[in-house]
């Protein structure tokens, strides 16, 4: 397990010490492939029995291998694209060479903080690591900053609403320190697999205060609304196989934090009052994220509001709790990371292609680029809920939980903002990928229809997601299906 | 005696403006007046004739002496060497502020019943102040109140040292809303008639002769009243409970030190600090209310 | 001197004192004081932690606060000052409300906080009103933090909000395990030095310090 925390931070270090921009993105390339094939028996093994190293600090269960799978999924996507992705910006001269070492550095050890936080046991540490994916990723977003004065903006309202909202998840955990020593007698604990145990006898009123704080905190992170103003510009702004690391990932290991501590707090306060709590935030992540999805100008932001949607519903999904609704959530979770990055990698692509990220400048994308617009409305229409694609059968799962609970009001609310979240997706995205192609870009388009290598290999990354989109959407596979059960055991869900 | 308690404030306090005043010329490496200059200005102020202007209304005239009784009346209910005072049923504390207030009231009246323009500046300014200053200052007293659990002075200086983090915060607005009271720098400046900085000298603008002497009078009265009432709250160590006169003696040695040491910090408050502007006020005596709260709220909390 | 410090309750002084720092920065409107002000903060806090270390005797309480001292007493002073310096900019003019407002709103903050945690599910071990100051300091720092134009200041007010988690963290829990607060220190210095780096780019990019310009995006 330490190996795998090693690999990203060794890689960062060699991609920062290389010279030659080729030679660092396949060295950044074969990191995150060593890394995937390194992590493939720990993630197996830890989803049939949990394992625990370092003295108890590391300690991976099922959940966090689930967890864990997606971040190097999407390592593994995301390292990949940013090849072409830094090419292409280093051929129009956004960054120079220094900018290229940094940005892999930055984005291995990205890959290190969130890897920390879903191996660690220790609820401080997964703080720490929470905090440090902020930081990290904060320079990440900022990567460009003398050229693009917005990213600053970006990254400056990234880090302080972030650090804000964290540090008030600290005093949670202190608290939940202090809940542990009144029950313990001698000092506190902060391991999750002892809390876990004593779970049921910590004080109710002050485990409902941690609780409080800790989903502020966390909730900040993941991006749930109120307090999600970071997020639309962040993710527009950051580059984009850093906005679907962010995007994808990110938010699910912020979340991964909240659900670590529901199966902490529950037991005793009962599910009530966390499950209400969640219902809430999602519910209102949902409507403020659908009202702006409607009135967005800016496909990045556009995608940007659908993640605070889509924790939305995870949130639902965990709130209305039960093995039907954390099913749902965690299938939601999958789902969404697989198509969230398609849509920020084929969005990066049409903003390279058009040099805008205005809707209205962009029209018939499907006509003049019939690949990659097809990839696009694939994404689209499963981001929307269109049936048979993934993310239809995981709100499907997350609604028939509300409806087995009889949680009507939060029903019929997510149907609401399911319909417009659907009708504002579709006409956005609408509006760019049908119509007449523009004369102009298309003869921009013939003069550089050659594709390179690393177009290529970008495409063949988004055409493997965009099948796996299709595929999810028809069936859950029979190992993830386990996988995801597996993790509902470990929470302890009955 | 202990009748006339009150009696030392009435007579020393002009001492103690003229002992603030030399120790301020001192500290800024001038000689200045003497200590006793302050009698000698009301000596020769209360042999002079008075020119009141055509205009004034009876408030004018009146108002010296309203200003003087209400002082001087105020200066009874203070024990200032005794708790033991006869007066002990009045000495409420916030009997003393409105007292304080209904001088100040007819003061500023006076300020426009001339109808000059720096009278009214002066008493809008005033009025400005004494609405930042008072809620400060009866907050500050309440910590002391609440805890002595008796807004009577004689009581609340009869219960002895009080040290917490309450109190001291209490005694740092007090200080600040005395300096205010008092029209001292950095909130006004005693000793200039420079027109557009000054607050309590625009009101009394107007007055000559008797009348002036007996505003002045009242003035210094008023600000060692205000020293001796943070003395009593705040340091009432070596405050005599009787009336024997040994104890009285003595109780009124440690008075005069304590004075003194009040003065001193008048002076050093004044010589080391610049006088701000009127619109920073609110800011100054704002942060003094801030701490006056803290101290109830800090009080409240830590005595649970 | 444990006697001593019990009947002058010296831990009730140092904790209204940090409360006051926090307090100040409402009125202070030169950066420089502003640094200062929490100069003085971090000082107390760690002058904290190391009388209730001397009073029950813990080693690691004095490591703790021989860090607090070094990171926050020490380098990020420095390091603001430097970037203050950098800056050029001494002052922070035109603030979105007055000073007075600023106080009485911290005040009535400062209130609110005693007022509910009064009842108080903890029974924290040396001082029980240490928790409520440093609630109480933690939300005077996110209002600074949303009251204040410049970004240095908001670096600021971020740091207090950290203090006044420190002596919460503390006050519950009698200081984390040695690493832990390491840790946590390491993180929030490096928040810091780049937050520091960020406040430099914004200032190249925008041609000011002013967090106002930060308007581009929205909606």
């Amino acid at each position: 397990m330490i190996a795998i925390l090693l690999i990203p931070v060794i890689t960062a270090i060699i991609c920062y010490a290389l010279k030659n921009h080729k030679l660092i993105s396949y060295m950044s390339l074969i990191g995150v492939i060593i890394l995937a094939v390194f992590s493939i028996p720990i993630i197996t093994s830890s989803v049939s029995s949990p394992i625990i190293s370092l003295n108890s600090i590391l300690y991976m269960d099922a959940l966090s291998g689930y967890i864990m799978a997606l971040v190097i999924l999407l390592s593994l996507a995301s390292g990949g694209y940013s090849i072409g992705y830094i090419e292409h910006e280093l051929k129009i001269g956004l960054i120079d060479i220094t900018g290229v070492r940094r940005y892999y550095a930055l984005f291995h050890l990205f890959i290190f903080t969130m890897l920390l936080v879903v191996v660690t046991n220790n609820l401080t540490v997964m703080w720490i690591a929470i905090e440090a994916t902020t930081i990290v990723s904060a320079l990440l977003i900022g990567l460009g900053f003398t050229k693009r004065p917005m990213a600053i903006e970006a990254a400056w309202k990234y880090i302080i609403l972030c650090t804000v909202g964290i540090t008030f998840a600290l005093l949670g955990i202190f608290i939940t320190y202090y809940a542990s020593t009144a029950v313990l007698g001698t000092g506190g604990v902060l391991n999750w697999t002892t809390l876990k145990a004593i779970a049921g006898r910590l004080n109710p009123a002050t485990m409902k205060l941690a609780f409080i704080f800790v989903l502020l905190g966390y909730g900040t992170k993941a991006g749930l609304a109120p307090v999600h103003n970071w997020l639309p510009d962040a993710h527009s702004e950051a580059p984009s196989p850093i906005s679907a690391l962010l995007s994808g990932i990110l938010l699910n290991t912020a979340f991964y934090g909240i659900i670590r501590f529901v199966s902490i707090v529950e037991p005793s306060t009962g599910s009530n009052f966390t499950g209400n709590l969640l219902i809430l935030f999602g519910l209102v992540s949902m409507g403020i994220s659908s009202i702006f999805i409607l009135v967005q100008e800016n496909y990045k932001r556009l995608l940007a509001y659908s993640s605070i949607e889509h924790m939305g519903i995870i949130s639902l999904g965990i709130g209305i709790g039960g093995v039907v609704g954390i099913y749902g959530a965690l299938l939601h979770i999958l789902n969404h990371a697989i198509s969230k990055p398609l849509m920020f990698f084929s969005s990066g692509r049409i903003q390279a292609h058009y040099g805008s990220t205005k809707i209205e400048n962009i029209t018939g994308v499907l006509s003049s680029m019939p690949l990659l617009g097809t990839l696009t409305f694939i994404g689209v229409l499963s981001l929307a809920g269109t049936p048979p694609f993934n993310i239809f059968l995981s709100e499907f799962t997350i609604l028939k939980a509300g409806v087995d609970k009889g949680l009507w009001v939060a029903v019929g609310l997510f149907l609401l903002f399911a319909v417009i979240v659907f009708y504002g997706m579709l006409s956005g995205f609408g509006k760019m990928l049908f119509g007449a192609g523009n004369a102009e870009y298309d003869n921009q388009k013939i003069i550089k229809a050659h594709y390179t290598g690393s177009d290529i290999f970008s495409y063949t990354i988004m055409v493997v997601m965009a099948v796996c989109i299709i595929s999810l959407g028809l069936t859950v596979p029979d190992f993830i299906d386990g996988t995801i059960r597996e993790c509902i055991n470990v929470l302890g869900v009955r | 005696m202990e009748y006339f308690q009150f009696l030392i404030i009435l007579m020393l306090s002009p001492l103690i403006q003229g002992i603030i005043r030399k120790l301020k010329a001192n500290m800024q490496g001038r000689i200045g007046p003497g200590i006793f200059q302050p009698y000698y200005d009301l000596i020769r102020l209360l042999k002079k004739d008075m020119v009141i202007s055509g205009v004034t209304s009876w408030i004018f005239k009146a108002t010296p002496y309203i200003v003087f009784a209400s002082t001087a009346a105020a200066s009874m209910i203070v024990p200032v060497i005794t708790t033991k005072s006869p007066f002990d049923v009045m000495g409420d504390v916030i009997a003393l502020i409105y007292i304080f207030a209904l001088g100040r009231f007819f003061m500023a009246l006076s300020g426009l019943d001339a109808g000059t323009a720096f009278g009214g500046e002066g008493s809008s300014r005033e009025m400005t102040v004494a609405i930042l200053v008072e809620p400060m200052m009866m907050l500050s007293i309440f910590t002391a109140a609440i805890s002595a659990g008796s807004t009577n002075i004689a009581r609340i200086a009869g219960s002895g040292l009080l040290f917490s983090p309450s109190h001291i915060l209490a005694l740092s607005a007090f200080m600040i809303a005395i300096i205010a009271e008092t029209g001292r720098i950095p909130v006004d400046n005693p000793d200039t008639h420079l027109e557009l900085t000054m607050i309590h000298e625009g009101m009394l603008l107007e007055y000559s002769g008797k009348y002036l002497a007996l505003m002045e009078w009242a003035h210094y009265m008023k600000q060692m009243l205000l020293f001796t009432i943070a003395v009593d709250i705040f340091f009432p160590a070596g405050i005599s409970n009787g009336t024997e006169s040994l104890a009285l003696a003595s109780s009124f040695g440690i008075y005069i030190v304590k004075i003194l040491f009040m003065a001193g910090l008048m002076a050093l408050v004044e010589s080391t600090r610049a006088k701000i502007r009127f619109f920073q006020l609110p800011s100054i005596l704002g942060g003094a209310f801030v701490l006056a709260l803290l101290s109830l709220l800090t009080y409240i909390m830590m005595s649970k | 001197m444990k006697n001593w410090i019990q009947a002058f309750s010296v831990i009730d002084f140092i904790s209204v004192g940090i409360l006051l720092a926090a307090v100040a920065m409402n009125a202070l409107r030169r950066i420089e004081s502003c640094v200062r002000a929490y100069t003085l903060n971090s000082w107390l806090l760690s002058l904290l932690i190391g009388i209730v270390a001397f009073m029950i005797g813990e080693t690691h309480l004095y490591i703790a606060a021989a860090v607090t001292l070094l990171s926050k007493g020490i380098a990020i002073p420095v390091f603001l000052r430097r970037i203050v310096r950098q800056m050029k900019i001494t002052h922070d003019v035109e603030p979105y409300i007055s000073n007075a407002l600023s106080l009485t709103i911290s005040g009535i903050l400062v209130a609110v906080v005693y007022a509910s945690l009064k009842e108080g599910i903890f029974v924290a071990g040396f001082s029980k009103n240490v928790l409520q100051i440093s609630v109480a300091v933690i939300l005077i720092g996110l209002f600074i933090m949303i009251t204040r134009r410049k970004a240095v200041i908001q670096v600021i007010g971020l740091l207090f909000m950290e203090n006044g988690l420190f002596l919460a963290g503390f006050s519950l829990t009698f200081g984390m395990p040695t690493i832990i607060e390491l840790g946590i220190l390491f993180d929030m210095l490096m928040g810091v030095i780049i937050l520091g780096m960020f406040i430099i780019q914004i200032r190249r990019a925008f041609a000011s310090a002013d967090l106002d310009k930060l308007t581009v995006l929205k909606g």
